[in-house]
């Protein structure tokens, strides 16, 4: 079974834009990380789909506020 | 049958939309724009769009638009956007397509940084729909005589007055292309419909477009890639559009290969971050994408990398890629889209070159050594009509195989900038237009190296550096004047990086696990982005003394730059060895 848990998220986006684990929080928005931009988003969001088998609805892409609210919709899309 | 387009335009159709009128009258049933929208599957034939565009035409005369004026179209992409641009057209208008704001960004603050703009252009009509209507009403855009119009779905008008129709004299300005860039110093290109019209037929010729063509696009309309080469062109030759979003497009890329197979795609325009964007995210899918019957894929608007077109090559060739398909233009809105195209019969020219005397000495000549080696790829031979020049520092010409800056002459150019002459006498020198652009020309085709300028382009935009230092000079905490940006090739993402270094009051730059360095860095790539639409790739706060200045005091922008990516490889080597 996939883990759906904070901290499998906090991994992916380390991986994702090279920065410590720990520094990933539930109020992370794209303008703290370096090199969060459109383009790297969409990296991201398919690595997420990927990991959790998921897939995002396309009118939240761009509207998840958070680190926080995009993990309570993987855990809203895994149910 | 190959359906040929004509090497010049026919005799009489001097004006774009009389072009559009003579498909309208001989493949009415014709698909001339197909929506792969989110919102939007619609197919829209030539007739139905000569019927919208005369619908809006109409409604622009009730609302009582002033003709020559311009009229500034504020719609998400789609066929409401282009009919009510084609429609102020056709009413004798200036048409321009603008962004609209993205979710992210602050509406009010997206407004009143185009007030600026708005007073300079005193526009006709602003166009748009009801939710920034008020908002546009609120932050003060609509002044004068400016009609502000609700767009409004084409089905909800009265059929328009389709019969009579004058064609526009040939030097008439249709269309204003706007530059990227800080709100208020965008700058309007005027294009007139010859210069339009010249374009397309010898730009047709140099890609071999046919009028069976179906061009796959997802660039956005106010882009002049998207706008002449995925809009104009193939309405006046007589093609199919299929019209896709660009947000949702960067977030899905690969419904960009489902649409081509689809509805058999043949040509598609892409800046060069966009090869690496599908390489790195999409997985060739063959049962639902297709490739095969692309005839190119043009890449345009940012510096060309042969490593990009490896990368996508590699991936794609499951998918039917043909092994000419991958190609490069050289373009900007001044000279109305192309100067340069390679050949579609061909792969584009790669050359081996000396990057040391490349760099240092302005001239071309094989690698020393390996490590010197340096591969460039061709951006071809001027489309007909068009020269280059290259020029030195005192704007002597250059031979072939040496750099300098590329000058352009052509039927396509520009007269000049919307009310804005200085800007205008700065760039156009008589007939020639200075590009600001470092290249060389070898054997007839031109090698594009990068700019002379502050210019910064980021995945096909373009930002001027000092528009970007002017934004971190109102952020408090950071000391004004005491920045600079600029950009550092990323050859992973086939772009630029934007990067930004600032210097903070205080020490709050020494240390970056700080609340107050965190939280200057937040507003940092906030507050660039309300203004700019983009997030720095970098923002990195330093204390006082840090930036390099020059013997007169300026900021200097090479050596800092030098600097950051000097420091950049010793924490990656550190790193590599600890």
């Amino acid at each position: 079974m996939t883990d759906i848990g904070f901290a499998a998220l906090q991994q992916i986006v380390a991986n994702e834009f090279d920065i410590a684990p720990a520094s990933v929080t539930r109020e992370t928005t794209a303008e703290d990380v370096d090199g969060w931009d459109s383009v790297s988003h969409a990296s991201l969001i398919m690595a997420v789909e990927k990991a959790f088998n998921v897939v995002f609805p396309d009118d939240d892409i761009y509207t998840m506020e958070n680190v926080g609210a995009m993990h309570d919709k993987i855990v809203e899309l895994s149910r | 049958m190959v359906a040929t387009v004509p090497p010049a335009p026919p005799a009489g159709q001097t004006d774009i939309l009389s072009h559009l009128l003579g498909h309208v009258r001989q493949t009415p049933e014709k698909t001339f724009v197909q929506a792969e929208l989110p919102d939007s599957r619609d197919r829209i034939t030539y007739a139905r769009a000569w019927r919208d565009l005369n619908s809006y035409k109409a409604e622009y005369v009730r609302q009582g638009v002033r003709p020559g004026g311009v009229v500034l179209i504020f719609l998400p992409q789609g066929w409401t956007a282009i009919a009510h641009y084609l429609g102020a057209i056709a009413h004798g208008c200036i048409a321009s397509f603008m962004p609209c704001p993205s979710a992210k960004q602050d509406a009010d603050k997206y407004w009143t940084a185009h007030q600026k703009l708005i007073e300079r252009i005193e526009p006709a009509a602003l166009v748009t729909n009801d939710a920034h209507a008020e908002q546009m009403r609120r932050n003060g855009l609509v002044q004068g005589q400016t009609v502000l119009m609700h767009a409004r779905a084409p089905d909800l008008l009265p059929d328009g007055e389709s019969v009579a129709w004058t064609p526009a004299a040939s030097d008439a300005t249709p269309i204003l292309q706007h530059s990227s860039g800080t709100t208020g110093l965008k700058k309007g290109v005027m294009l007139s419909h010859r210069a339009i019209l010249d374009q397309t037929f010898s730009y047709a010729r140099s890609i071999d477009a046919r009028a069976d063509d179906v061009v796959v696009s997802w660039l956005p309309l106010y882009h002049d890639m998207g706008l002449v080469a995925c809009l104009l062109m193939p309405m006046i030759v007589g093609q199919t559009i299929v019209l896709m979003d660009p947000f949702h497009w960067v977030s899905r890329p690969g419904t960009l290969f489902e649409a081509i197979a689809r509805h058999r795609g043949t040509l598609c325009w892409l800046p060069n971050f966009a090869f690496d964007h599908l390489a790195r995210i999409v997985e060739p899918k063959p049962e639902t994408m297709s490739l095969a019957t692309i005839r190119a894929f043009v890449n345009c608007s940012e510096p060309c990398h042969a490593a990009s077109f490896r990368r996508f090559a590699e991936k794609f060739a499951p998918l039917g890629l043909a092994d000419t398909a991958l190609q490069v233009c050289y373009a900007m809105a001044e000279t109305t889209y192309a100067i340069t195209q390679t050949s579609v019969a061909a792969k584009p020219r790669t050359i081996h070159v000396d990057r040391v005397l490349l760099h240092e000495q302005g001239r071309v000549a094989p690698p020393a050594s390996p490590e010197t080696d340096q591969e460039l790829i061709s951006t071809g031979p001027p489309i007909a009509g068009t020269d280059i020049i290259v020029l030195d520092a005192d704007r002597q010409p250059v031979a072939d195989g040496i750099v300098g800056e590329v000058n352009v002459r052509s039927s396509c150019l520009f007269p000049g900038y919307y009310k804005l002459p200085e800007e205008t006498a700065a760039r156009l020198h008589g007939d020639l237009y200075a590009t600001r652009d470092r290249g060389f020309i070898s054997d007839g085709e031109l090698f594009v190296l990068g700019r002379l300028d502050d210019l910064i382009i980021v995945a096909g935009r373009n930002f001027h550096a000092t528009e970007i230092e002017t934004v971190l000079n109102r952020v408090d905490g950071l000391k004004p004047g005491r920045n600079v940006a600029f950009g550092v090739a990323n050859t992973e993402r086939g772009t630029s990086d934007l990067i930004v270094v600032a210097e903070t009051f205080d020490d709050a730059g020494a240390d970056a696990s700080t609340p107050l360095h965190k939280s200057l860095r937040h507003q940092v790539r906030e507050q660039v982005f309300q203004s700019l639409s983009i997030y720095p790739s970098e923002v990195r706060l330093v204390t006082q003394g840090w930036l390099l200045k020059t013997t007169s005091g300026k900021i200097e922008r090479n050596g800092n730059a030098a600097k950051f990516t000097r420091e950049k490889l010793d924490i990656a080597s550190r790193r590599a060895s600890a």
